[in-house]
């Protein structure tokens, strides 16, 4: 940080240093010639004290020179710690406005985004005149507020009027990538970023690095950084979690909410539909977040409003949670076996009637509807009507069939996928199970014999939490570790999860992401040459149990529970016709708190209709109707960063945005713009430089005095 | 005009040496509430019997308040005081730093016109000898009336001077004056210290009562000159000091105090009156101390 001056021209003062200097020769050219009556004295002292004499008449010149100097630099304006290495041009500031949820905080008279805007304001009047000023808004939108830079005055601080608070979250990245844009228009080559921002934790990836790295190069940036509003806390929800399957009507459910309590015995409520159904209460004061279970009796197929409220604090937005419940009435579920051979006895080829006994009994209404298809007779589009698609020793699929298989895991299917034919071992090494994102060699493990107990080993359970095996009682548990297998593929099971296995440790269920979509496989079939399971009672509940949470877990569907700032995007309710959706100009979108809806936006996705609705900027419940009909809804949360008390300091926040390639340059505290004219062109140090200017007068007055009246008068 | 009112630069203005002579010694005495000059030169010779219907003015009662007889004091012989100045000519008394003021040399010759004329007037016997690095011109000691012309005379063509042999010229002077009398001096005593007080211990051991009228300009005491300034030293022409005084000014003032408090010592040892005066002191000051003097020896 070098030493810098507001008005360096007035350096050139210090040419009057010379003065001294100069009046010094002067005055030794005019000696005064006095006769003397007897220079007896002046011969002792003169030759005794002459050399500290002339040493001190240097000194004083040289002081009288520094106490110049000294006043001269003082005049110029010395500053010294700021950021900017600029006064005598015009000062580009970009000011980042956190407008996210967390901004909503109530401090005092108004909220942290009024404070952030009011000492915005106040720092905008305070740049001198020149100074260029632009404006982002970073919340669940994150843009320049002003169209083109503007000359800081009462014309940008009027601008500031315009910021609107947001329910979203502070996106890093944007912010860069928006910065980088007004940085490379910026009247000035420098700029100083003063970031005004409650410091909620910020999260971030390559995308922030890279935007910062943008950013660097487009120009030359000093960020400063200044908090705002953080002494408010209190409590929120952060979350409110369904079981990961699909739900049916009149299931006993627990639904557990993830919150943090401002007040003692705080009571939590539960409403689905804008009627309370159940409540908890929460003791003591949780600073840190704790889960509540609460108790949900499935409502009837359709779309419901869940929200998990608690009592109001000074951040309201985050005290009631929203979520989204869909109830499906009917799952889809398509069976694809492979054809049907001589061999295979009434069970079908690898048992497949077995599994579909199983999901859809005979006689018994249930949650599931099974269409069987084989695989040689699989039509484009099939994949797409169905929420869940299983596969059952298929023979091998075509390209279409294998590109709708992408697309429907892309688009968050379930897939369970039944492998036991060891003729097919090399069609499933190299084609179906890197399409499923498995890996390896599957070998084969079986005698071949149809009949006795030689070979069969017993299941075993490797994670009894899975929400396949949640809520099953020891009893049915152990019932499913008396089934036996004897023939299976040994499959490595890479990154996949195993959720079963036999007793030699060789995984039976496996599951993993692919794409958005969830992929159970089993490297066996159901055939009764391969496993009893077919005959064991938990063969329903547990093939059930898998099907739901396959079904349920993600596809895209009619409900969706989002953080404020994602797109709006569902998949209309099953039974939506293709042709009324083509047809229908009312394809609408309602946003929370607004009584006009917008135009929602028809796509096809895997032969899927997908409406789009653009993106949720306030939390709150967004619905999607066709022709009046609702459609979609869709659950806007507050981001979970925004809860106050996960706030993090200056420090923590410097460290965060180093390792992401931004270096803080200064911090900014103070109530107003005091310190910003500090921070930005450093310490005024003319009082310093006075203060030394008058100490050394006051030493060069002393030295002179002790010289005696002629050096002092000269 | 009262003594006080007639400065050295009021009298420096007056050009007449005896008219000058005169206003000091006038004004001088005018200021005075009783003369001190009474009787002075009466010498007392014996004690005769009173004899009703003579002046009662020299009956001594203190022998009357022991005897209880009127007797009266005879002086047999009125005798003159004689005293010999001696005045420093040599170049270091022409110095003056300031030239309203006098030199050292005019103003000695001042005071010693008014001296002779304060001592003519009293009818003592007055000489003069005036001196440089020797003795220059001599006036003996007489107490005519005409004296006081012979005096002014000399003391209005005092010669420039040349250097300085105080000591030497003292002890000169001294072998000279058989009679015992007063010796007054005026100098600056710019000389060794030691020779200086040698000489003038030679007057004391002949019997003669010292006065020494140390003339000094003020700035060579505090040598309170400003800025850079050559001095060359008047009685040896080509020795220069180049320096600012202002810086030296405080122990120039030591060691010149040093160089005085030795004389004054001295002088208080053999009994000589050492009358430290100034071009700036009025000349009262220098009359002053002549008559206490006088008043000591008689």
């Amino acid at each position: 940080m070098p030493l810098l001056f507001t008005n360096p021209a007035l350096l050139l003062g210090a040419l009057g240093a010379a003065l001294p200097v100069i009046i010094h020769f002067l005055s030794r050219r005019r000696v005064q010639k006095q006769p003397f009556s007897d220079l007896r004295f002046l011969d002792e002292v003169h030759a005794r004290q002459a050399r500290s004499m002339g040493i001190r008449r240097w000194l004083i010149l040289l002081l009288r020179v520094l106490a110049i100097l000294l006043l001269v630099l003082g005049t110029a304006g010395p500053r010294w710690g700021g950021v900017s290495s600029s006064f005598t041009g015009g000062r580009a500031v970009l000011f980042v406005l956190d407008t996210s949820a967390s901004m909503n905080t109530q401090t005092g008279d108004g909220t942290r985004l009024d404070q952030a805007v009011d000492r915005c304001a106040a720092m905008i009047s305070a740049l001198p005149a020149g100074a260029w000023v632009q404006v982002i808004e970073a919340g669940g939108r994150t843009q320049a507020l002003f169209g083109d830079w503007l000359p800081a005055g009462p014309g940008a601080v009027q601008g500031l009027e315009a910021v609107t608070p947001t329910d979203g979250a502070f996106g890093l990245d944007q912010v860069l990538a928006v910065a980088a844009g007004q940085v490379s228009r910026a009247p000035q080559a420098q700029v100083e970023m003063i970031w005004l921002s409650d410091l909620q934790p910020l999260t971030g990836d390559e995308a922030v690095r890279r935007a910062a790295t943008r950013l660097k190069d487009s120009g030359t940036v000093h960020h400063l950084l200044r908090p705002v509003g953080q002494t408010a806390v209190g409590g929120g929800v952060l979350g409110a979690r369904l079981p990961g399957r699909a739900l049916q009507a009149g299931q006993s459910i627990p639904l557990e909410a993830s919150l943090t309590t401002a007040f003692a015995e705080e009571t939590v409520v539960l409403e689905v539909d804008g009627r309370p159904v159940a409540e908890a209460v929460v003791p003591g004061v949780a600073a840190e977040p704790v889960s509540v279970t609460f108790p949900l009796t499935v409502p009837d197929a359709g779309l419901h409003r869940g929200l998990v409220r608690r009592q109001s604090d000074a951040f309201p937005m985050d005290d009631s949670r929203p979520f989204a419940l869909k109830v499906a009435a009917t799952i889809n579920v398509l069976l694809v076996h492979g054809p049907d051979r001589a061999v295979d006895s009434s069970a079908g080829r690898g048992g497949w009637r077995l599994l579909e006994a199983a999901l859809a009994p005979a006689g018994a209404p249930g949650l599931f509807r099974v269409n069987p298809v084989s695989s040689d007779r699989l039509a484009e589009g099939d994949l797409a009507r169905h929420e869940l698609v299983v596969l059952v020793n298929p023979e091998p699929l075509g390209r279409r069939a294998q590109e709708a298989l992408r697309q429907y895991l892309d688009l968050g299917g379930g897939l369970l996928v039944l492998l036991g034919e060891p003729s097919q071992a090399q069609y499933y090494q190299e084609t179906l199970l890197p399409l499923l994102g498995f890996s390896g060699q599957p070998a084969w493990h079986g005698d071949g014999a149809a009949g006795g107990q030689e070979g069969f080993q017993r299941l075993a359970l490797t994670d009894p939490s899975h929400p396949v095996f949640q809520g099953l009682e020891a009893d049915a548990l152990g019932t499913l570790e008396d089934v036996r297998w004897r023939h299976w593929f040994s499959l490595a099971e890479g990154e996949a999860r195993v959720l079963l296995q036999v007793t030699d440790e060789s995984p039976l269920l496996l599951e993993r992401d692919q794409g958005q979509g969830l992929v159970a496989l089993m490297p066996t079939d159901l055939s009764p040459a391969a496993t009893d399971f077919p005959t064991s009672s938990m063969a329903l509940p547990f093939f059930q149990r898998l099907g739901e949470w396959l079904a349920g877990a993600r596809a895209l569907g009619p409900a969706a529970t989002v953080p404020v700032g994602s797109e709006l995007t569902i998949s209309p309710l099953g039974g939506t016709d293709r042709d009324d959706l083509e047809r229908s100009e009312e394809l609408l979108v309602w946003y929370p708190g607004e009584e006009r809806a917008r135009p929602a936006e028809l796509s096809w996705r895997g032969g899927r209709p997908v409406l789009t609705g653009g993106v949720a900027r306030r939390a709150g419940f967004h619905v999607f109707t066709v022709a009046g009909d609702t459609v979609g809804l869709v659950a806007a949360t507050v981001p979970d960063q925004e809860s106050e008390t996960r706030l993090w300091t200056a420090q923590r926040w410097e460290q965060e945005m180093a390792a992401w390639g931004v270096e803080l340059s200064a911090l900014l505290e103070g109530p107003g713009a005091g310190d910003l004219d500090e921070k930005l062109v450093g310490r005024s140090l003319a009082a310093w430089f006075y203060l030394a200017a008058q100490l050394v007068l006051l030493l060069e007055l002393f030295l002179a005095r002790r010289a005696g009246p002629g050096q002092a008068s000269g | 005009m009262g003594a006080d009112l007639l400065s050295p630069e009021l009298v420096g203005q007056l050009g007449r040496l005896d008219l000058i002579a005169r206003l000091v010694v006038e004004g001088f005495l005018t200021g005075m509430h009783k003369s001190p000059y009474h009787g002075f030169s009466a010498e007392f010779a014996e004690y005769r019997q009173y004899i009703p219907g003579e002046s009662t003015a020299n009956i001594d009662w203190r022998v009357y308040a022991k005897t209880d007889r009127h007797y009266q004091k005879v002086f047999t012989e009125e005798t003159n005081l004689r005293s010999t100045m001696l005045l420093d000519c040599s170049a270091s008394m022409d110095f003056t730093s300031d030239s309203k003021r006098p030199s050292k040399k005019a103003y000695a010759a001042t005071l010693a016109a008014a001296l002779t004329y304060l001592l003519l007037r009293q009818n003592d016997a007055v000489g003069l000898v005036t001196f440089d690095e020797a003795p220059l011109r001599r006036v003996p000691t007489r107490s005519m009336r005409r004296q006081l012309f012979q005096i002014l005379k000399v003391l209005d063509e005092l010669p420039p001077g040349r250097g300085t042999n105080l000591g030497e010229v003292l002890h000169q002077v001294a072998g000279r004056i058989h009679r015992r009398g007063l010796v007054m001096v005026f100098s600056d005593l710019m000389d060794d210290p030691e020779k200086v007080l040698a000489g003038l211990k030679h007057f004391r051991h002949r019997g003669h009562e010292v006065v020494v009228f140390q003339i000094l300009d003020p700035r060579e005491i505090d040598l309170a000159f400003s800025g850079e300034v050559e001095f060359e030293a008047l009685e040896n022409p080509g020795h220069k000091v180049r320096l600012e005084p202002a810086h030296l000014a405080g122990s120039y003032q030591e060691r010149f105090a040093a160089w005085q408090d030795t004389l004054r010592r001295e002088c208080r040892r053999r009994l000589i009156d050492l009358v430290e005066i100034t071009t700036e002191t009025p000349f009262a000051q220098g009359l002053g101390a002549y008559l206490r003097k006088r008043r000591r020896m008689y």
